[in-house]
């Protein structure tokens, strides 16, 4: 299945450490993260695997919400997160940002997915769940999430 | 989120198609205007069923429209789609590309402050 990628590639005179810090430091991207028309750029992050960040953008008229949660933080050489913004429809992407030492440099290659939506299991069970919930409803008898549970999960 | 799944079923489709460098050339030809499937196929060493079976797939894709007229099938471009899937790439290309320049300017402004 074809995906959209974008690749960007950029020589920085800085450390990877310097360069991988600066991902993580919620101050400096209020800096660096506005782009264009963007006046002003507030940026809230729980820096850690698992952790969520919220960066909001606010231009003349416009204001966009980008979500995402980090899912690798490898110091100093990979970032990956996923990035949900309200500017393309919510879809969830991933980002992947990885640092190689050149001499003095480094080279930052960061590549932006869009991930073709998958469901998993889980939400697969969480949607039987509901439906069979909504089924007992319908036929007026108490569903009993357990049992319900199981029973899809030996249909998957 | 179904309207979204929808979304990204049109853009497979639609990178999927232009994945090819005959159905590119199809389309870059269609530029100029509306061709028949007959006119379509004439510069390429291929059958005119095979030309056919490519016009298809950019016609599921919904890159170009076909209208049949007779016997005469005329294809044309649907450039709408086009814009759809390359909006998002060109606005993140060009949204990443400047932010590691603001990225950029930023370490340097903290490198000769010194600090860390």
């Amino acid at each position: 299945m074809s995906t959209q990628t974008v690749t960007i590639h950029k020589i920085l005179s800085a450390s990877c450490e310097e360069v991988f810090d600066a991902w993580l430091d919620a101050d400096g991207m209020r800096v660096w993260m506005c782009p264009g028309p963007v006046t002003s750029c507030e940026v809230a992050m729980e820096p850690r695997p698992g952790g969520k960040f919220r960066i909001v953008m606010t231009a003349p008229g416009a204001e966009f919400v980008n979500t995402g949660e980090f899912r690798v933080l490898e110091r100093p050489s990979k970032l990956e997160f996923t990035w949900v913004s309200s500017r393309w429809g919510n879809r969830e992407t991933l980002v992947t940002v990885d640092l190689h030492e050149r001499g003095t440099q480094c080279e930052l290659v960061l590549t932006h997915e869009r991930v073709p939506h998958k469901h998993s299991a889980g939400e697969l069970v969480d949607g039987w769940k509901q439906i069979v919930g909504k089924l007992a409803e319908h036929l007026g008898i108490a569903s009993e999430p357990p049992i319900a549970t199981e029973e899809v999960k030996e249909n998957l | 989120m179904v309207r979204s799944d929808i979304h990204a079923t049109v853009l497979n489709l639609v990178f999927g198609a232009i994945a090819d460098s005959t159905r590119r050339s199809i389309l870059d030809r269609l530029r100029g205007g509306a061709l028949t499937v007959t006119a379509l196929a004439e510069p390429y060493a291929m059958s005119l069923n095979a030309v056919s079976k490519h016009v298809k797939t950019l016609e599921r894709a919904g890159l170009i429209r076909r209208k049949i007229r007779g016997r005469e099938h005329s294809c044309q471009l649907n450039a709408r789609r086009f814009e759809e899937a390359m909006n998002w790439m060109s606005y993140y290309t060009r949204f990443w590309n400047d932010r590691m320049d603001a990225l950029e300017e930023h370490l340097a402004i903290r490198q000769k402050r010194g600090t860390k």
